[in-house]
């Protein structure tokens, strides 16, 4: 099994969930679209994910809540339909289910480490790093926006075809899209969206 | 030409001969200086297993290494690159740095075999039902988390078996990671762990590899341009070579200047080279026959045997030392030539001398029947060596004295000698003031005195043994101290057992009680197991079909499931897995660690890693935590058990070692039993005394120096902090053997034909002082060592034969001022 598969998808939903919460007003710039991210040090949400796999006749969706605290702690908690717990802290990425726990280090599959490393410099306001790893195209308006990033690198292209975020009201998305058309798309429902600093 | 000097030839004749023999003997010897000398024979079955664990098993294996220094970024370069030049070397597999290994043809090994694997393999899965229960929760886990990785495999392996065979082999507790590779807690050490091919037992082979590691580190800082970086490593391996290194060390250093103090002693006595050539000839005797008599005993010498010669030196030494000063001729006095001096001393000081020798034999007597294999060599070799020097001095040595000068005693010396008896003889009430002292000092602090750990008979140094903690706490691996054995006629029969064994310790593990286990059958199940999952994959038709009926209300097309039917139908005729097809790579080599063949069967090993606890709790709640477990692992045992029986295994025994629990208990017995020996040693050397003195309150006057020596010593030692073991104890059994010695000499009713009051002639007298002063010497060298056995043995009997000397002294009667006619 190739861990980089796995680890990847998992990776990205979580994390660019925080690219997602957006404080209401603003930012149709891709500037200050992150700039205004780097303002929010903590959040919580709920989340519908939806799969569409070629192997699968019909999407399958799960459910559950996020949580993120500065400075780099995600939480992911799937309540549907299995129970599962993923918790991203620092480079580290740990996976509870049925009572196990995997706990993976991102710096050992290098391409998911350079895409941590750009979410990073998004959450601190600085989009030349996100820049280098993504082509970042931002269209729309504040009410009803969107951002599609696309990989330079090849090999982060040969995983991840594109990225691509929706805001607008109080309901986000993000969906990525891979190469063989498998995409995932998950529904994000902020809860509390904590007090710009 | 007197006639006392025509005795025949044949002693000296016969001692050439069996001189040359015994050196024949030792040239073909074979000498050891590794640990197997503190590893007791086996009693029991179970400490056997704990002795092949720890001699050829992957413990004794397994290397923990540490880098320290530098900066971060650079510790972590120097990580990966021992570890890859650790990994072209080919000595050395499994290396775990953190970063990960090509997992690429394991993970093929458990794809093609998952269906002979899975333990969820069973008719029922199979059936429509089954088949639909197992697809659908299949993907719901493709909704979680994981689901990118399975769902390339989701054609072919739509039940999802691969899944639960990693997450059953993955390890659990790792590392902290920085890097990319392994850091301990506070990040300032990158580790690694690696097992080596060589055999355990081979210290040579390990001594090898151990430099192979250091010189590839030295080549990564040097390429990299690091300074300041060091690389830590512990691990059995690097305990068994560095004792065999500071045995070889230590046994050369201690016998060299053991001899040193000896000579130079007897050549300021004897100012004669010759007299000191003739001195140490019973004493090389006594060596050769020593090494000799423990060679032929035992099949191997070991390193600590021949170190123990340096106090054999000491005490043979003792014997010449008497014939030299003591058959002096007398010319003055009765106008006696040199032979009939040596009979006279034949006569009057050989017995004492003998009884002392026997005296000194009843005590390491004691030593030859320990289960302690160094011990009993010991104990042999002294023995054999001090029968051998009294035999050379009683017969060969008269045959070549002849032409030495008779010494001339200095009158200085000797009104110096008369004012120190003089002042001893004031002392006895004191003595006996100080000795209840130190008796009421003893009780007072009993329950301290002892130190009850096998760890302090151990020649690893506490350094080692901290910094081999300190690593393991590293790496996150909790002391392994539950230990599940399996023990059966076969392999076959050992995998069975571990499987009974692994339901048990799967229950446990899913009521959090133990946080997970090993266990050869996860990589390996048994030949019947896997028979049993073959049998129950159904035919590619029957499967065909049931496949189409279970996919109803799935969002998956029987189509798209055809690598799944070619997959089963490939699995229903593959041969069945065994070790040969796991090859070399890491999980054979985890398999291998986990079972073993022994000279009995085959032996299963189930490690069971405790849950850690993650916020601080006392010890009592820890302590009461790893009883519960401790009391839950048991019962699993028992229930397993029970469970092979009931399949008709009568012949697997399963057993749950708590190691710690164990050494304990080791050490309780090996104390109890050196104290049984010690007690019938000394009874021993109590009735021999009385049988050759016919005289209980002459007996009593001999051993009363000598309990009061063995006292003093022993409150002395505690007084300075010196925690007491079981060599200890040895030392104070051979304090009143080696000590009777001196204090026999004092209790001669034939002294007093010499004097009017009975002081020994300042001649004897200085014999005593210089033996004793050898003999101190000799054991006091032994004190500086470190490894135990030595140094507790030196530490103890050192002082006590000083002690003995004076304390004869002190308490004999009636030593007033000499006779001036001896002179």
């Amino acid at each position: 099994m190739n861990r980089i598969r796995v680890f990847l998808p998992l990776a990205v939903g979580p994390i660019l969930w925080l690219v997602a919460s957006l404080a209401p007003a603003y930012a149709f710039d891709a500037e200050q679209l992150l700039a205004e991210l780097a303002q929010n040090k903590q959040g919580q949400a709920t989340f519908v994910e939806t799969k569409y796999l070629a192997v699968l006749e019909r999407p399958i969706k799960s459910s559950g809540t996020l949580s993120f605290q500065s400075p780099a702690r995600i939480e992911k908690n799937t309540l549907e339909p299995k129970r599962e717990v993923l918790v991203l802290d620092g480079d580290t990425l740990t996976v509870t289910r049925d009572g196990r726990t995997m706990t993976v280090n991102l710096r050992d599959h290098a391409q998911v480490l350079s895409f941590v490393e750009a979410i990073r410099g998004v959450l601190l306001g600085n989009v030349q790093v996100l820049d280098q790893v993504y082509k970042i195209q931002v269209s729309g308006n504040e009410a009803n926006w969107r951002m599609v990033l696309t990989p330079r690198d090849a090999k982060l292209a040969s995983m991840i075809k594109e990225i691509r975020m929706g805001g607008g009201g109080q309901v986000r998305s993000v969906e990525y899209v891979e190469p063989n058309g498998d995409h995932t798309v998950m529904q994000i429902d902020p809860v509390r969206v904590s007090e710009k600093e | 030409m007197n006639s006392s000097v025509a005795t025949s030839r044949w002693p000296t004749a016969l001692w050439l001969v069996s001189v040359f023999a015994c050196a024949v003997v030792v040239t073909r010897s074979h000498f050891v200086a590794d640990m197997s000398a503190f590893l007791p024979r086996k009693p029991t079955a179970q400490q056997q297993i704990l002795v092949d664990e720890v001699t050829r098993g992957s413990l004794s294996r397994t290397l923990l290494l540490g880098i320290e220094g530098a900066t971060v970024a650079q510790r972590a370069l120097l990580s990966r690159e021992l570890a890859q030049s650790m990994h072209r070397s080919g000595n050395f597999a499994p290396i775990s740095n953190g970063e990960s290994s090509d997992e690429e043809s394991e993970a093929e090994l458990l794809l093609r075999y998952r269906y002979l694997l899975s333990r969820r393999v069973t008719p029922e899965r199979f059936t429509v039902a089954g088949l639909h229960q197992a697809i659908a929760s299949n993907i719901e886990n493709l909704a979680g988390s994981l689901g990118g990785g399975l769902k390339d495999l989701f054609a072919r392996d739509p039940t999802g078996e691969m899944l639960e065979l990693i997450s059953d082999l993955a390890s659990v507790n790792r590392p902290r990671s920085v890097d990319g590779v392994w850091v301990s807690r506070n990040g300032q050490r990158a580790i690694l762990i690696a097992v080596t091919r060589a055999d355990g037992a081979d210290t040579d082979a390990q001594e090898r590899l151990l430099q192979s590691i250091r010189a590839a580190f030295e080549q990564a800082t040097r390429a990299n341009h690091v300074v300041d970086a060091q690389l830590l490593i512990s691990g059995s391996a690097v305990f068994a070579v560095d004792a065999r290194a500071v045995i070889k060390s230590e046994v050369s250093r201690l016998s060299v200047i053991g001899a040193l103090g000896v000579v130079s002693l007897l050549l300021l006595a004897f100012r004669s080279v010759r007299a000191l050539g003739l001195c140490l000839m019973p004493v090389l005797t006594g060596a050769l026959a020593g090494t000799v008599a423990v060679s032929l005993w035992f099949g191997t010498v070991h390193g600590i045997t021949i170190g123990f010669g340096s106090t054999l030196i000491g005490e043979a030494v003792d014997y010449s030392i008497y014939y030299f000063i003591q058959s002096q001729p007398r010319p003055v006095v009765t106008n006696e030539s040199s032979g009939s001096a040596t009979r006279r001393w034949l006569e009057e000081f050989w017995p004492t001398i003998r009884l002392g020798m026997l005296t000194s034999i009843c005590g390491f007597s004691a030593l030859v029947f320990s289960d302690f294999p160094g011990l009993a060599q010991l104990g042999v070799y002294s023995i054999a060596g001090l029968i051998a020097a009294a035999l050379v001095t009683r017969f060969v040595l008269p045959q070549f004295a002849l032409q030495v000068r008779p010494l001339r005693l200095d009158t200085r010396l000797t009104a110096a000698f008369d004012r120190g008896a003089a002042v001893l003889q004031k002392m006895p009430t004191l003595v006996l003031v100080v000795s209840v002292g130190a008796l009421l000092f003893l009780v007072a602090r009993h329950g301290e005195i002892w130190n009850p750990a096998l760890s302090g008979l151990s020649p690893v140094s506490i350094k080692s043994q901290q910094l081999d903690e300190s690593l393991r706490a590293d790496l996150g691996a909790p002391q392994m101290r539950f230990l599940l054995v399996i023990q059966a006629p076969s392999e076959e029969q050992a995998l069975r057992g571990a499987e009974v064994l692994s339901d048990q310790l799967r229950a446990l593990q899913a009521r959090q009680i133990i946080d997970s286990f090993e266990s050869p059958s996860k990589l390996v199940p048994s030949l019947a197991s896997e028979r049993l999952r073959q049998a129950a994959l159904p035919d590619a038709n029957v499967l065909a079909q049931r496949l189409a009926k279970a996919l109803v209300g799935l969002p998956v097309r029987p189509e798209r499931l055809r690598p799944f039917l070619a997959d089963v139908a490939a699995a229903r005729q593959l041969p069945l897995l065994t070790r040969e097809q796991l090859g070399q790579t890491d999980l054979a080599l985890s398999f291998d660690a986990l079972l073993m063949r022994g000279t009995y069967g085959v032996t299963a090993f189930s490690p069971v890693r405790q849950r850690i606890s993650e916020d601080a709790v006392t010890t009592d709640v820890e302590e009461s935590r790893v009883a519960a477990v401790s009391t839950a692992l048991q019962e699993a045992t028992r229930l397993a058990q029970e469970g092979l029986h009931s399949l008709g295994e009568r012949e697997s025994r399963i057993a749950f070692i708590d190691m710690t629990e164990e050494s304990v208990q080791i050490y309780a017995r090996y104390f109890n039993e050196i104290l049984a020996l010690s007690g019938f040693g000394m009874l021993a050397i109590v009735l021999l005394l009385t049988y050759s003195l016919r005289d209980l309150k002459r007996t009593a006057a001999v051993l009363l120096p000598l309990g009061l020596a063995v006292l003093l010593v022993m409150a002395g030692l505690v007084a300075l902090g010196e925690k007491l073991n079981l060599l200890h104890l040895v030392g104070m059994l051979l304090i009143v053997a080696v000590g009777s010695n001196y204090a026999l000499f004092f209790n001669r009713g034939s002294f007093s034909r010499e004097s009017k009051t009975g002081l020994p002639l300042p001649a004897t007298l200085l014999s005593l002082l210089l033996a004793n002063a050898c003999t101190s010497i000799c054991f006091g060298v032994l004190s500086f060592s470190t490894v135990p056995v030595l140094h507790a043995l030196g530490v103890t009997v050192a002082p006590g034969a000083i002690l003995a000397l004076l304390l004869s002294i002190v308490f004999t009667p009636n030593l007033g001022h000499r006779d001036g006619a001896s002179k």
